[in-house]
């Protein structure tokens, strides 16, 4: 079995800021808030040389689930079923628009289990990368904003998942993939352990946004340099373990 | 113009307004906010030497036609045939419309 | 690598049993109505019935949600055939879906748009849009604590979910693994494949030079995976290859590059060559660029002698996220039964495919078959079913 390291990361950046652009012309702002992630994670990296053999496992818990709305909605008002609103409506249509972007010909899988979802993507990268089946990964999880269910929220003082948004991404590689790169790692990753809680219960946590275990994953490496583990408790009293060394 | 007023303004006079109606429309229908109305002939190729509009952005063409000019495209076939630049899409209207 | 299948369950538009779904396709009887295939409701009656016959399953309420029902009816039928009286928290549990939680909210937001639905109602009812509802309420339901991860790459999830178990057995991340694939059927799929002109309102025909489209179809099929062979052991996972096209967001690769890719690498893993595959279970929707695409593939990987090439979804329909799994059991039941499947639908072979159909139902010795899957975004993914 490989051993797997992390070999550079990256968060999502504003979307507004791109979204006319003509390469954004389909995508979704989950799909912005993703690619905006990975590209900061391959800045300064031959894109050629990683792509030839490298995996993307893509976490969101709610998917397109704006694009969804839009679909059903456009159908159920006037009778017409749009194409590329149904082709972006699956959660692993954004899995697909990042494959096409970064011509990824290493497997490619789409994950989603509610506050476990980011946890769920960076153990399955991996899984891939410790199991030989490709030298480079890219991790991401995302969920971006739903208007239509913040609004109501609002409106209804309903307790939710849906409040925030964000993304983060980090690239995996074994050892053979840092050497074809040339770099050092930041850690080596060791496990990723997801730990439920008896029960299931919704809490107040605003900003919060499910899929979000990538960007504190993120955040805590670049915070502490000797950290090696963290602990992320959900707002339901389930936690994951991340470790590293 | 957004798409409910373009439903309810009366149907272009001529071959003329129609291929300006098209753009403005194909514009809308698959993003392609970037371009001017002006940069759209009525030969620019919708496949990769023009628009660089791929199938699926074709069959979105497709479904904004049928329900702005209350024609029905039949299948795939018709598709591809006439809805390969905004002038083909044009003479299908003007042979087809009711 | 190996890994051993010791239960199977499967509920689709052909019945509630496994043996429904296999003498369907060995006797070319379609579970399709009009271009779609719906779950008879029949088959969840004798579902519910044979669970509260089981000592596991006596204590499980059934949701009012019909993937989740279909999840555990099927996987109850699985988990009887292995012979497990427990489930430990050494366990692993896949599943995989795409449509499974759509019908809890897809009403209340048409009902909302329409006005006779109150927005708090509306809000309340999108609260169950996650699918990781869907895994997280079936195995709260079932008392399940062990490794769980949802799958959802469209058509290729539950195919990529038996590679992930398989790789779970392998680093010992598990002892033993439950694998799933649950699809319902919607409006946002059956309106949105008719948006793509990909639905074909007769049954499909895989390969035909008439081909016209996909069926949609629901169903489940679980099955149990050891590390070890045991007198339960039904058939042997030798070998699996994931790949990606990078290509389009719902059309394959023209010459079918990625799904070569996936179907090279399962035969890697299974330490194989092109000529010990018996069959290929094919992906064969009966869409006219998926045919075209998966057989290209074919042709360049299988270069000289290329073997039994077929599709079973004129039988069942296309179960999306769960296709992989559902023909996975088929593919089972051929290895222990020892015969080929024909296409059924299939009436005039397009020519420009160039693949060895089976002629008719075909005894004889098979000891490898390739399951090959397609998905959108370009996914691909192949397994390797050996028999014991």
């Amino acid at each position: 079995m490989n051993s797997v390291y992390v070999v550079s990361t990256g968060l999502a950046s504003d979307p507004e800021a791109v979204t006319k652009e003509p390469r954004y012309r389909k995508a979704t702002r989950g799909m912005i808030l993703a690619n905006s992630s990975i590209e900061q994670t391959m800045l300064g990296f031959d894109r050629e040389a990683v792509r030839e053999d490298c995996g993307l496992v893509l976490g969101s818990c709610h998917g397109e689930l704006e694009v969804t709305i839009d679909f059903l909605r456009t159908l159920s008002q006037t009778g017409v079923a749009r194409p590329i609103l149904f082709q972006n409506s699956l959660h692993n249509s954004t899995t697909g628009f990042l494959a096409m972007t970064w011509r990824i010909t290493g497997p490619l899988l789409t994950v989603s289990r509610l506050h476990f979802t980011g946890e769920d993507a960076l153990a399955t990268g991996h899984l891939l990368v410790r199991h030989g089946l490709c030298n480079f990964c890219l991790i991401t999880a995302v969920d971006a904003r739903v208007a239509e269910m913040v609004e109501g929220l609002n409106e209804t003082k309903i307790r939710s998942r849906y409040t925030g948004e964000g993304a983060g991404a980090v690239l995996l590689a074994s050892s053979t993939g840092l050497e074809r790169v040339g770099r050092t790692p930041r850690c080596e990753l060791i496990a990723v352990n997801c730990v439920n809680a008896p029960t299931h219960a919704l809490t107040d946590s605003p900003g919060h946004y499910e899929s979000n275990g990538v960007e504190l994953f993120v955040r805590a490496l670049a915070d502490d340099e000797v950290l090696n583990n963290i602990s992320l408790y959900k707002p339901d009293g389930s936690h994951s373990l991340l470790t590293w060394r | 113009m957004n798409k409910l007023e373009m439903n309810l303004s009366p149907l272009p006079a001529d071959r003329d307004q129609l291929v300006q109606e098209l753009k403005a429309l194909i514009i809308h229908a698959v993003n392609l906010h970037h371009l001017a109305p002006e940069e759209i002939r009525s030969d620019t190729a919708f496949g990769p030497d023009g628009l660089n509009l791929d199938s699926v952005d074709v069959l979105e063409v497709v479904v904004a036609v049928e329900q702005r000019y209350q024609l029905k495209v039949k299948d795939a076939e018709v598709g591809r045939q006439h809805f390969g630049t905004i002038g083909n899409i044009a003479d299908f209207i003007l042979q087809n419309r009711v | 690598m190996a890994v051993w299948v010791t239960g199977q369950g499967a509920i689709t538009c052909s019945g509630s049993s496994i043996d429904a779904l296999w003498q369907a396709a060995r006797h070319g009887t379609s579970g399709l109505k009009d271009g779609l295939g719906y779950i008879p409701d029949q088959a969840f009656i004798e579902g519910r019935a044979q669970l509260a016959d089981n000592p596991l399953f006596a204590k499980v309420t059934l949701p009012p949600n019909r993937a989740k029902e279909l999840a555990l009816l099927t996987l109850e039928q699985a988990v009887r055939r292995a012979g497990w009286t427990e489930l430990r928290p050494t366990d692993g549990f896949i599943l995989a879906t795409t449509t499974g939680q759509i019908p809890q909210w897809d009403k209340a937001l048409t009902s909302y748009l329409l006005g006779t639905l109150a927005k708090l109602e509306f809000v309340e009812a999108v609260q169950h849009q996650p699918l990781g509802d869907l895994l997280d309420s079936v195995c709260s339901r079932i008392g399940f604590s062990g490794r769980q991860l949802l799958v959802t790459s469209a058509c290729a999830a539950s195919t990529q979910a038996l590679a992930i178990a398989a790789m779970w057995l392998e680093q010992g991340l598990v002892d033993r693994c439950i694998v799933g694939g649950a699809e319902v059927l919607c409006d946002l799929t059956i309106q949105g494949f008719s948006s793509l002109q990909l639905l074909s309102r007769k049954a499909s025909q895989p390969f035909d030079l008439h081909r016209s489209g996909i069926n949609l179809s629901e169903g489940a099929g679980f099955l149990c995976l050891e590390s070890e062979p045991s007198d339960r052991s039904l058939a042997c996972l030798s070998g699996f290859g994931l790949s990606s096209d990078g290509y389009h967001m719902t059309a394959p690769q023209p010459e079918g590059h990625g799904c070569r890719k996936a179907m090279a690498a399962a035969l890697a893993s299974a330490a194989l060559a092109c000529a010990d595959i018996d069959w290929i279970h094919a992906h064969g929707t009966g869409s006219t660029h998926n045919d075209s695409a998966e057989a290209a593939a074919i042709r360049s990987l299988f270069s000289n002698d290329p073997p039994w090439v077929s599709s079973s979804k004129w039988v069942h329909g296309h179960a999306l996220g769960a296709s992989g799994v559902i023909e996975s059991i088929l593919c089972i039941e051929a290895l222990r039964h020892q015969i080929v499947l024909k296409t059924h639908g299939l009436e005039q072979p397009d020519p420009a495919l160039h693949l060895r159909h089976p002629p008719t139902n075909v005894p004889t010795k098979i000891q490898h078959i390739l399951k090959n899957t397609l998905g959108f975004g370009g996914t691909n993914a192949a397994l390797v079913w050996s028999a014991i």
